[in-house]
């Protein structure tokens, strides 16, 4: 039986039952980080525009695939529960700051895109600062947001996904520009790794958690 | 013991505890369902880890006990049966950690 009187512990299991035992969540970041490694690839092929719309296409029919699989597979071997906002309180955090983060890229990409907001002046600084700064920053996001996911679930595995993606993109990013690799192996090995864990773990959810016969 | 008698001495604090609470298995029970707005039975069955009748038959000593609400409904053609700590329930897991932590307090000192 599980700890008893350790409220935490106890908050943390529910919070693993809830979001991780499954492995679905892995496998949708591992895809994610997947199409973003083959990004440079496809955006030569399909040119940016389109480009955007097939990653979108495709990220919609994963999260599409992935509620399915919760709904038909999942809930009916481990049941739901609704959380109290206490008990999701650093999850909840760790996915405003996602948000907040897509949010504030996807508006500066925009104002630069259509040239609204003119270009910073890049040739004063720095080649690698302009290059890898970035970079830098985002493996440091990347490290800390799943930080929090991983201690509010006191999950070992989602703090090494956050070494293992924030370094293979900032890999990628160095490879490419330095070596001139479209391909962003670093990130998509990374990311392979974190989807065959996801696979992994799926497997071995529905091994555990048998589909009852007769429905509570 | 009536709850005014329940003071700070080792004695009294232990025979102020909760009986319905004070079994491991029922106590993992509130301690969860206190984490959850509600919950099936399923859910709890896996984070409790305890078997179907066992899990029922605690169920059935806490809902007498005005701590767990259970409510059966249908999601489509399939029952749920859906679980919620009562306010008496919360209350009374509140007032056993504190009773626990007074008692042996006592028995310590």
């Amino acid at each position: 039986m599980p700890d008893l009187l350790n409220v935490r512990e106890a908050g943390r299991r529910t919070i693993r039952l809830l979001r991780f035992q499954d492995g679905l969540w892995d496998i949708l970041l591992g895809v994610a980080f997947l199409l973003m490694s083959i990004y440079p690839i496809t955006r030569a092929l399909l040119g940016p525009t389109w480009n955007a719309v097939a990653v979108g296409l495709a990220l919609s029919a994963l999260f599409a695939g992935a509620a399915w699989a919760r709904v038909v597979l999942v809930i009916p071997r481990r049941g739901v529960a609704t959380p109290r906002p206490g008990t999701m309180r650093t999850m909840t955090i760790a996915f405003r700051l996602t948000l907040f983060l897509a949010l504030v890229t996807a508006v500066l990409w925009t104002l630069f895109a259509t040239s609204l907001v003119p270009s910073p002046p890049w040739g004063t600084v720095p080649d690698w600062v302009n290059t890898l700064a970035p970079e830098v920053v985002v493996a440091l996001l990347l490290v800390l947001i799943l930080s929090l996911v991983a201690r509010s679930a006191g999950l070992g595995r989602i703090y090494v996904y956050g070494w293992l993606l924030g370094l293979g993109n900032l890999a990628s990013s160095a490879l490419q520009h330095y070596k001139g690799y479209r391909f962003g192996f670093p990130l998509a090995i990374a990311a392979g790794i974190v989807l065959m864990v996801g696979v992994f773990v799926f497997v071995r959810f529905l091994r555990e958690f048998p589909a009852p016969r007769s429905v509570s | 013991m009536k709850a005014k008698e329940c003071g700070q001495e080792a004695v009294q604090a232990l025979a102020c505890i909760d009986r319905v609470m004070h079994e491991p298995a029922r106590l993992a029970v509130v301690t969860y369902l206190s984490l959850v707005e509600n919950a099936d039975f399923v859910f709890l069955m896996h984070a409790v880890e305890l078997t179907w009748g066992n899990l029922s038959s605690h169920l059935a000593k806490l809902e007498e006990a005005g701590y767990v609400a259970i409510e059966k409904g249908y999601v489509g053609k399939k029952p749920r049966t859906t679980l919620r700590l009562t306010d008496k329930g919360r209350e009374a897991l509140q007032k056993y950690r504190m009773g626990m932590q007074t008692a042996l307090r006592a028995t310590a000192s």
